[in-house]
């Protein structure tokens, strides 16, 4: 009896310290991701980078009219500057250069929105990347996964450890609803 | 029979859906019960997105039960009703709402990243903003949101922002896309319908919530019945 219960305590004891060692000296599982290819990849980017371009086309194109216009305006004064009196020169001279403060606030405006929308682009890419990231982590039980950047935290990385092309495709796919 | 349970069978079977004939086969316990559904992954007709925080879902409204709604007692002022429960005209209700397309956008925080914390307060800092955000998702939505089937893009005709005075954390809105003619192919043909939102709002990106027309079909095809109310006898739907 006594041989049979130090027999279960040893077997329990090697158990113990098994389990525990497994938990302790696991090793985890990494990857890294080129994040570069990652980001510009990704058909979420493409898409928010051609609404972009979209949208600041048609700003540019308001804003070339607007010079346009002024431009015309500031032609036809100067062609016609002989012809007209001292009060006619003030006044046309007056909403020229209102035409032209209007040209120049629309401008610093269009610019202002412009930086706003791709900030607001940038971080709504980035925050679906981080969360698929996250999910793709998860299911896929990796403990820790790297980004390379253009300012290097990881140097090297085995080819093996490589998992951009795995995670595009996952975030693609997720993107098109598939 | 306890007065309690009196009042647990006369109030759960309020509302539902039921099989009969030639509809298809569901059975629900109340009309949550069936939203719950609407939204799940079963029935295809409810689509979610989490990111940053955030989690959006698109879910698509049935005109049956857009027309229930409608015609179900009690219904708000404005509501056409149904007092005779004539199915007539319940069936032109519906007929009328299938002419258009609704979804309903939720925006709510994500429980284990954002919990209880009301999504109108977000990046909110002072009155401004709150201003701001509300004006944009009263008014502005329909900048931000589109229906791409075919080649077509369509903008909602109409967004209503349900206001809950900050009740729950989340904010649901009611889309209404419908074609400029009735005799829009794309609108009405297309397998496939890709609800396009850009939010520019929660920093979530641009999400693509596609269905497919023919998942509506078997929602359409659920025959809606009321059960242990005064409603079924009268045969509102």
């Amino acid at each position: 009896m006594k041989i049979f219960l130090t027999s279960a305590v040893i077997i329990l004891l090697v158990a113990n310290v098994i389990l525990t060692g497994t938990v302790l000296f696991k090793t985890p599982k990494i990857g890294y991701v080129r994040s570069q290819n990652l980001i510009y990849g990704y058909l979420g980017m493409k898409e928010a980078q051609s609404r972009f371009q979209e949208k600041t086309n048609q700003w540019q194109t308001n804003t070339d009219t607007l010079r346009f216009d002024y431009q015309k305006s500031l032609s036809a004064y100067q062609q016609e500057y002989s012809k007209l009196s001292e009060k006619e020169r003030k006044e046309r001279e007056n909403l020229l250069e209102l035409q032209k403060n209007n040209v120049l606030n629309y401008s610093d405006a269009v610019s202002k929105k412009a930086k706003e929308e791709e900030e607001k682009m940038t971080e709504g890419v980035l925050n679906q990347i981080n969360a698929f990231a996250e999910e793709f982590g998860k299911s896929e039980g990796y403990d820790i996964i790297f980004g390379t950047t253009l300012s290097g935290n990881l140097l090297y990385g085995n080819g093996a450890m490589d998992i951009t092309d795995e995670l595009l495709a996952g975030l693609n796919d997720k993107y098109k609803n598939k | 029979m306890t007065p309690a349970s009196l009042l647990l069978s006369s109030l759960l079977p309020f509302f539902m859906v039921t099989g009969s004939g030639c509809t298809n086969k569901k059975n629900f316990t109340s009309e949550s019960d069936y939203l719950k559904w609407l939204g799940s992954e079963e029935s295809r007709l409810g689509k979610i997105a989490s990111v940053n925080g955030f989690t959006i879902k698109v879910k698509y409204m049935p005109p049956e039960y857009l027309a229930w709604l409608e015609m179900k007692p009690g219904a708000g002022a404005g509501a056409a009703g149904n007092p005779d429960g004539d199915p007539a005209i319940f069936l032109k209700t519906v007929e009328r709402y299938r002419q258009s397309l609704t979804f309903l956008l939720t925006f709510e925080p994500d429980e284990t990243k954002r919990p209880g914390r009301d999504v109108m307060l977000h990046n909110v800092s002072d009155y401004n903003d709150y201003k701001e955000r509300f004006m944009e998702l009263n008014f502005n939505i329909e900048n931000s949101v589109s229906l791409h089937a075919g080649n077509a893009v369509y903008l909602p005709v109409l967004s209503s922002l349900e206001n809950i005075y900050q009740l729950v954390p989340g904010r649901n809105m009611l889309l209404v896309f419908a074609p400029p003619s009735k005799e829009d192919a794309a609108f009405y043909s297309s397998t496939e319908l890709d609800v396009v939102l850009e939010d520019g709002i929660f920093g979530t990106g641009i999400h693509h919530f596609v269905f497919n027309r023919n998942d509506f079909k078997f929602a359409s095809g659920l025959h809606l019945a009321f059960t242990g109310s005064a409603t079924e006898k009268k045969g509102v739907l």
